[in-house]
């Protein structure tokens, strides 16, 4: 049997798979957006980013913008391959005119991982940078929240960020 | 209540729009037609399988068939031998896999769409597959210079020709969320086209091994399997294995990442890796994406984290594999603590997803 959806109403579909949580576009007068979450429920997220400004975009976790936040990268910036480890305020980020795509994984009791792939334009048909990250919040809490946040005033307008969560 | 299985556009979910799949003769082009509408969509996941031939290996695709050069491309190139930049400004197409005479590919293009600002897609390919010899594998970033016109079509080409028998083409959307005031709930266990989730096991207690069952590649055509695991040993990480085949079937390319330090591994395998480096006690989480259809090797791409402790990542790994299997129809996947010694700690998590694009 093929159940119809009457396209004119609005029903909550509940299935097992991911559902969109999140699709917020810029006006250009915003310099966060942030969407309550139970990562203990849901799971997993996927979380996209299109920036159009100058500044980078970070995501965090429950507000956490300490130096909680573990990085593994490849790099491949102007030519030059490069990898590297360390700390940071965020989750995931996406940098200046780029594009990130990012997968995190919320176990219960465990620590937050996840990756993501980044690609950043400069002008014409020139790619400046691609790269892969991958991550970890050193924190085994629920996810309650999941923040975006300009580094410095608000996002150009056209900016979008979309998040989708795993629902049963 | 449940009501039946649903199919065609649901709101706020990834669907496959677009499905085609080359039989009969090679193809010089395949375009899906004015059924786009970047714009309100967003944003698509493209797809592409390639089978091996001996003279078509390249195929590529061009957004509303713009010929010029009007593309561009950045990636990180990884052989057996090196991991090199390459680049190119001027193209009249975007490069999805780099691959080879008689070697099969796997490509996932995720492309944002919306005009006013140029179009961007980030890729990661398997390109080059034979048996369980793998020979690259590539993350790019691609861009689109038009910044004006709608996206209406995609229009897939093979530079060295035709694009050859069995190759399969997937487009996946995102139909917008409506965010008004739901008037009912509908609840079904599958939606046609969409990503379902076909077995979730989360460890109750520490374990050593557990099997998802009772699926069907066939008709899946595509798994996406997540893992957030603790635990781990010196003597491996979880294994993967397909149909319980335990034998060195597997090929495998990987690139990592420690620190600062690059390095690649290759060679045949006996399973699907989750992991570079092994080490007890410490976080892997990864997702890796089969193409199961059978009638041709089954390539694999993996992103992952491995050996992790606090905020040290010990790796990042990229990997493509293969299954050298080319007809058993894939019915289950076994996870197995390669210590042998029940390191699959408590609350780590193993979710499997299946495509299903023809229902």
């Amino acid at each position: 049997m093929q159940a119809k959806l009457n396209p004119q109403g609005t029903a909550k579909i509940n299935f097992p798979g991911f559902q969109e949580i999140l699709d917020f576009t810029s006006a250009g007068s915003e310099s966060s957006v942030s969407v309550n979450v139970s990562g203990d429920t849901d799971k997993e997220y996927i979380i996209i980013v299109r920036n159009l400004d100058a500044d980078a975009i970070n995501i965090t976790l429950n507000g956490d913008t300490g130096s909680n936040y573990g990085y593994q990268y490849l790099l491949n910036s102007g030519g030059t391959i490069s990898a590297a480890r360390g700390t940071n305020g965020y989750i995931f980020t996406c940098g200046a005119l780029a594009i990130s795509t990012c997968v995190l994984l919320t176990p219960t009791s465990l620590s937050k991982s996840g990756y993501q792939y980044e690609t950043q334009y400069t002008s014409g048909t020139t790619i400046q940078v691609n790269k892969v990250w991958t991550k970890i919040w050193n924190n085994t809490a629920n996810v309650t929240s999941i923040t975006a946040t300009i580094a410095s005033g608000n996002f150009t307008s056209g900016t979008n960020i979309t998040i989708y969560a795993r629902r049963s | 209540m449940i009501i039946g299985n649903l199919a065609g556009l649901i709101n706020g979910t990834e669907t496959v729009i677009f499905d085609y799949e080359v039989t009969g003769s090679p193809i010089s082009s395949v375009s899906t037609g004015n059924i786009l509408n970047g714009n309100e969509d967003g944003w698509y996941k493209i797809i592409i399988f390639m089978p091996p031939h001996a003279t078509y290996y390249a195929p590529r695709f061009r957004l509303n068939n713009d010929s010029g050069a009007n593309y561009g491309y950045r990636a990180i190139h990884t052989t057996t031998a090196s991991t090199t930049s390459t680049s190119h400004t001027g193209l009249n197409q975007v490069i999805s896999i780099d691959g080879n005479v008689n070697n099969a590919g796997f490509s996932v293009s995720f492309l944002y769409a919306k005009n006013g600002a140029v179009r961007l897609l980030n890729t990661i390919s398997n390109g080059r597959m034979t048996g369980t010899t793998v020979s690259n594998i590539v993350s790019s970033g691609s861009v689109w210079s038009n910044t004006v016109d709608n996206l209406t079509s995609i229009t897939f080409i093979d530079v060295t020709g035709n694009l050859a028998v069995g190759t399969r083409l997937l487009i996946l959307k995102s139909n917008n969320f409506t965010n008004g005031t739901p008037t009912g709930i509908i609840t079904t266990p599958y939606i046609k086209g969409s990503w379902l989730n076909v077995g979730t096991h989360i460890c109750g207690s520490n374990e050593n091994s557990f099997t998802i069952s009772s699926l069907d590649g066939n008709r899946d055509v595509l798994y996406l399997i997540d893992f957030a695991y603790y635990g781990g040993g010196a003597s491996g990480n979880v294994a993967i294995t397909i149909n319980g085949d335990t034998a060195n079937n597997y090929g495998r390319l990987s690139v990592h990442a420690a620190s600062t330090s690059i390095s690649r591994a290759s060679g045949a395998t006996n399973c699907i890796r989750t992991g570079y480096v092994a080490a007890a006690n410490t976080y892997q989480t990864g997702q890796i994406l089969i193409f199961a259809k059978s009638g041709f090797v089954r390539p694999v791409i993996t992103t992952l984290l491995d050996t992790t402790t606090g905020t040290t990542i010990g790796n990042i790994a990229l990997w493509a594999q293969s299954w050298n299997n080319t007809s058993s129809n894939i019915t289950q996947f076994t996870f197995t603590d390669q210590n042998g010694t029940s390191k699959i700690l408590q609350y780590s998590q193993f979710t499997i997803y299946a495509l299903r694009p023809n229902g």
